[in-house]
């Protein structure tokens, strides 16, 4: 399986923020597809391969996790830290889209695991030149 | 005599040419028979033989003659042919080969007589020799077997030489060890061993043949032939050395005798140098024969007497001794040491005086003794003449030898002219009463043996009729168990004892009168402890008469409480016979107890025989009343310090006053006391403690009135009352007192500052008065516990009011705490709400900005009309800014409320980073020029970048339309702090904007792009760290904004 086909996982609760998410993501061109969960939560069941996402071949490993911070059920931090605790999940790449640019938000994300964290820019050319630089980070 | 020997020397010439002859013709003749055998050949054959034998006896001269003979003889008898000599060649050449060969046998024949004859020559000279030394020789072969003995070896071994040879040497030469007689070892079978020449020990005796033993020493040595080493014999030499060692043993014997004599030794020659030096020498002089041999004798003779050493000199020089004289010497260490000195001459063989011998004896002890006899002797005589008894000597003969002065006094008598006398005629006595004669002491002693004691009332009459008592005692002068020598008489002129007597009895009555006059009391005691007189001050004081006293009757006026202690006293000093001194009270003939001191002293005798005691007694109550007075001062002394240290150091004066009591009572000699304190209200008096007082009489009196009783009246007027002998008195203020008993009372006010506190009274049942001192000492108290008493009221007070401020202290810490608390818990709420506002505003209005652009990027295809378009652009540009305005607010939140790290900042490095990190700085939009080098400051990077972010923003935003923004950076450097500069080209600050430039939300021109939240920011974060901002600027003339940051360090200012 070539990590170019691999899809990417983001979790985002704000509907707006998703969809700015999808069209920069088409805008950026990328080949993987874009899977969009609605939550933490959501997130863990899906790289958990737990219902509804049980099917690994409909539901494959993602190259790359996009968490946002602040989210229902889950925050981005709790994911992070799940993952730490799964040695299976090991080479799974995890980056932090989040609006905070708060110093102890970025160095809680990278202490629990995060390659990297962006600041949800104000603008669509800069979110997509973010999304290219996570291309070159985890799938290049 | 001459041709003689001559004749006899050619007699023997002649002998040996004709025995020569006879040997050729010996030969000859042998031959001849030979003849028909040999024929003509070998004709000389016998010849040869015949000549060797000729040169062997005859020498050569007749031995060539008789072998030129025998040729010549043999040729023409024996060579064919025979009977003719024929001188042809053959001939020739039998006569060289013949001569040759005669030649030969005469030469080495010659030699071999020749050498043969020196050997014998010196055989004989050896053997000789051997035979005429003095040392025995003994010669064995190379197996030890005897081959030679001489004569002086003869002589020792008692072997013969013919004896002896063969013999081995063991035999003939035995020798043992003088002292363990044990054989030696054979000197011979050494030197075959060793091949050297060896000595033979000492001490060894040759025993003779016949046991003889003489002492010899030797050596023996190996024989060697000529050439090689093998040893053909040995040669064994040896001596007598009987005399050498008797004259050895003599030797040592004077030496011995020298070196261990008790006298110092030692000889000098005739220049008066010191030449040997014995122990004993040594001893007496201190130096040793090696530092003193060599030296001049000088050395040992004092100064003052080298005239001595003169003469000595000038005698030996004659050759005669000195005889023995006592003087003095010097030794090592300086100290004279008399001795006796003899000295001789020693003479050498000849008879020539070559020095001296002086032998030195220590006479110190004779010397000392001698001159202790003659101290003894002058001790003696003194001592007789000086002693006051009269003493007479005689000799064993009653014959007077001394008389003393003394006695020369009384007998009348010279001791010269009695020297000699028979003693009655010197020394006359009668009976004092019949006169008649006594019998002469000396005979008696004669009879007896031993002292004799003369009768009493003996009268000694002189030579001019002088009487005079006497009692006398004669003794023998005798050595112990020796013979008698003579008797001593001691006697004494009674007369004058008698006197003495007379007189000391005197003596006693004028100490007696003394005494009695005297103002001490004297008492005297005998060995039996009992007293047997008093003087008369005595007997006045007590009152009683001499009978009542004496023996232990004074005691009757010891105190009893006294007595036992006395007593005691008295006896144990007594018994150790010591002096003592002791106080006791004793009564006066008025009834009254004295207080006197008693000095007791043991009394002696002349003979120093113990008597008994004197004691003198005064009367000192009035100095123990005087010392009473101040022990009782000191005591209120010490009470008063006590108190006042006790009352100064609690808070609970009442207590104090109740713990006090018992001592005052006990010094004071109180009984009772009551305090009263004025009640809360200030109207009365109420009891606040007492002691000495029943209870339920103390509770009727708990409260008293102004002017009731003496307290109240004491509190009124603040004046002490005091009270006497109240169960007597009127007084009607003392009633209430009386009523309990009391008959004396003093009641002093208590007083503070302000005025009366209470009082505070002492009372006595027993004594009706006070002293005045008693009442002074009362008030001292009293005014002690009212300064205490005042003091723990204001110290109470005090302690109120420090609990109450205590109290309010953490209430108000606690009510500070609740509102920090609360405070926290909002500014915590605050946060919260800004992380939201961050996080859950941002978000809608990104949201919104971002779908207006979609809008207005999609309709660029599309029909949007203009006011679409127009209002898509406002809503991007409106939500660009409201996320700006948020992203402001939270920055300015942070620097209000981030916990910061201070850390160092490299400006420099900082500043060129901000630039680059924001594209609104960079070269293209504006000119941004840093000048010199910057400072490193303290302080949080992530709030710098706010602050600075901020200010360059600014600097380069407000410019005119147009104009291409320029900024300058520089710094300017204070104590401690760093001044940096942002001056720009923009377009200034109007004057009236200046004050509120850096409040939040100010916005001075809405031309520009702003949240009015920048300048606030970078205040608020120069201000947390620790710094200060401001702004100078003129309209249009840009602005110069300046934020003073702390300087990493002193090293940092460049």
């Amino acid at each position: 399986v070539k990590t170019e086909c691999l899809p990417i996982l983001a979790a985002e609760d704000e509907e707006s923020d998703a969809f700015i998410l999808r069209l920069a993501f088409e805008r950026a061109g990328l080949p993987n597809p874009l899977i969009i969960v609605r939550d933490g939560q959501e997130a863990v069941n899906y790289l958990s391969g737990s219902p509804p996402y049980a099917d690994r071949f409909a539901h494959p490993l993602p190259a790359v996790v996009m968490l946002d911070l602040k989210m229902p059920r889950r925050t981005g931090f709790d994911v992070l830290a799940w993952m730490a605790e799964r040695p299976e999940l090991k080479s799974l790449r995890a980056v932090i889209l989040s609006s905070s640019s708060a110093e102890a938000d970025i160095q809680k994300a990278r202490g629990l695991g995060a390659l990297d964290y962006f600041i949800k820019p104000h603008s669509l050319p800069e979110l997509v030149s973010i999304i290219l630089k996570v291309k070159a980070q985890c799938l290049g | 005599m001459q041709t003689n020997a001559q004749t006899a020397r050619q007699k023997a010439v002649w002998k040996r040419y004709a025995i020569a002859l006879l040997c050729i013709a010996a030969a000859l003749l042998i031959r001849w028979p030979l003849f028909p055998v040999l024929g003509g050949s070998r004709p000389y054959l016998t010849l040869f033989g015949a000549v060797a034998v000729a040169v062997w006896f005859c020498r050569w001269r007749p031995a060539a003659i008789a072998a030129a003979v025998g040729f010549f003889v043999a040729n023409y008898f024996l060579a064919s042919p025979p009977g003719v000599i024929l001188f042809n060649e053959f001939f020739m050449f039998e006569l060289i080969g013949y001569t040759l060969s005669a030649g030969c046998i005469i030469f080495f024949g010659e030699a071999m007589h020749r050498a043969r004859e020196t050997e014998l020559r010196q055989k004989s000279l050896t053997a000789t020799t051997l035979a005429s030394i003095g040392d025995g020789v003994v010669v064995t072969d190379g197996d030890g077997k005897v081959t030679f003995l001489n004569a002086e070896a003869e002589r020792l071994t008692r072997y013969s030489n013919e004896e002896a040879a063969g013999r081995p040497l063991t035999e003939v030469f035995r020798i043992i060890n003088e002292e363990s007689r044990k054989e030696v070892e054979n000197p011979v079978d050494k030197v075959l061993r060793l091949g050297t020449v060896v000595g033979l020990a000492n001490h060894t005796l040759l025993v003779g043949k016949d046991g003889s033993e003489t002492p010899i020493d030797d050596s023996a040595a190996p024989i060697k032939g000529s050439g090689d080493d093998s040893i053909s014999g040995v040669v064994l030499v040896f001596r007598d050395v009987t005399e050498q060692r008797r004259a050895q043993q003599a030797d040592a014997r004077l030496a011995a005798i020298v070196e261990f004599s008790g006298d110092a030794i030692f000889t000098k020659n005739t220049d008066g140098v010191i030449q040997t030096w014995n122990a004993s020498a040594e001893r007496l002089f201190g130096y040793s024969a090696k530092e003193i041999i060599g030296k001049p004798i000088s050395v040992l003779i004092p100064r003052d007497r080298l005239v001595e050493e003169d003469e000595i000199i000038a005698r030996l020089r004659e050759g005669r001794p000195s005889e023995r004289f006592e003087t003095i010497r010097i030794a090592k260490d300086g100290r004279r040491i008399p001795v006796a000195v003899s000295v001789s001459p020693l003479k050498d063989a000849e008879g020539e005086v070559v020095g001296a011998s002086k032998i030195i004896h220590d006479i110190t002890e004779l010397v000392a003794a001698r001159e202790a006899l003659v101290r003894e002797k002058e001790l003696l005589a003194t001592t007789l003449a000086s002693i006051g008894d009269a003493v007479i000597v005689t000799d064993a003969k009653g014959r007077i030898t001394f008389l003393n002065a003394e006695a020369e006094r009384l007998t009348e008598w010279k001791s010269s002219e009695a020297a000699g006398r028979p003693l009655p005629e010197i020394f006359r006595i009668i009976n004092e009463e019949t006169r008649a004669s006594v019998e002469d002491p000396v005979e008696k002693v004669m009879r007896h043996g031993g002292v004799v004691g003369l009768a009493n009332h003996t009268i000694l009459v002189g030579k001019n009729g002088l009487e005079t008592p006497i009692d006398d005692s004669a003794a023998p002068i005798r050595e112990p168990g020796g013979p008698l020598f003579g008797i001593v008489l001691v006697f004494r002129d009674f007369s004058e004892r008698k006197q003495a007597e007379e007189a000391l009895r005197e003596r006693e009555e004028r100490f007696r009168t003394m005494a009695d006059s005297a103002p001490v009391l004297i008492w005297m005691s005998g060995t039996d402890k009992l007293c047997y007189w008093f003087n008369q001050r005595w007997l006045e004081f007590t009152g009683r008469s001499m009978e009542q006293e004496l023996g232990n009757g004074w005691a009757e006026g010891v105190h009893p409480d006294d007595f036992d202690r006395c007593l005691q006293t008295y006896v144990n000093a007594f018994d150790a016979r010591q002096s003592f001194s002791m106080e006791y009270r004793l009564k006066r003939h008025d009834g009254a107890w004295r207080w006197v001191i008693d000095n007791g002293l043991p009394l002696y005798g002349p003979d120093q025989k113990f008597t008994g005691y004197i004691g003198s007694c005064l009367d000192i109550t009035e100095k123990k009343d005087a010392a009473e007075a101040l022990q009782r001062a000191a005591d209120e002394q010490r009470i008063l310090s006590q108190a006042l240290a006790h009352l100064l150091s609690t808070d609970d004066p009442e207590r104090v006053v109740r713990e006090l009591f018992p001592t005052l009572a006990e010094h004071v000699g109180v009984d009772a006391y009551l305090n009263y304190m004025v009640n809360e209200k200030g109207d009365a008096l109420s009891l606040h403690s007492y002691g000495g007082i029943p209870e339920e009489r103390a509770r009727e009196i708990k409260r008293l009135e102004f002017g009731q009783a003496i307290c109240g009246t004491v509190a009124k007027t603040g004046r002490p009352i005091a009270a006497f002998d109240i169960q007597h008195s009127d007084y009607d203020k003392a009633a209430l007192v009386r009523s309990f008993g009391i008959q004396a009372y003093v009641c002093n006010p208590l007083l503070s500052g302000e005025g009366l506190i209470g009082t505070l009274s002492f009372a006595s049942h027993k004594r009706t008065h006070f002293e005045q001192s008693e009442l002074e000492f009362l008030k001292l108290i009293s005014s002690y516990v009212s300064v205490a008493m005042e003091r723990a009221r204001t110290e109470h007070a005090l302690r109120q009011a420090k609990g109450e401020l205590q109290e309010h202290a953490t209430k108000l810490e606690s009510t500070v705490a609740e509102r920090t608390g609360k405070l926290r818990e909002m500014v915590s709420e605050l946060q919260q709400v800004s992380y939201s506002i961050t996080h859950d505003m941002r978000s809608p209005v990104r949201a919104m900005g971002t779908f207006a652009q979609l809008l207005l990027d999609g309709s660029r295809e599309t029909d949007g009309s203009p006011e679409n378009k127009d209002y898509c652009r406002r809503i991007v540009t409106a939500a660009g800014r409201l996320d700006r305005l948020i992203n402001d607010a939270l920055n300015y939140t942070k620097a209000v409320l981030q916990e910061l790290p201070m850390e160092e900042v490299d400006l420099s490095r900082f500043l060129s980073d901000l630039i680059e990190t924001y594209p609104n700085l960079h070269p293209s939009k504006a000119d941004i020029k840093i000048e010199g080098a910057l400072p490193v400051v303290l302080g949080n990077e992530s709030l710098l970048t706010q602050c600075f972010s901020n200010l360059l923003g600014n600097a380069v935003k407000f410019v005119a339309p147009g104009t291409r923004p320029s900024v300058r950076i520089r710094v300017d450097h204070d104590d401690g702090l760093g001044r940096i500069w942002v001056e720009d080209n923009g377009i200034g600050i109007p004057a009236h904007a200046k004050e509120r430039l850096f409040r939040m939300f100010q916005k001075l021109d809405n031309q520009y792009d702003g949240t009015g939240i920048g300048l606030a920011i970078v205040r608020k974060v120069a201000e947390r760290m620790g710094g200060r901002v401001g702004a100078e600027s003129e309209e249009a003339k840009g602005s110069r904004f300046w934020v003073e940051l702390p300087l990493a360090s002193r090293g940092a200012k460049r």
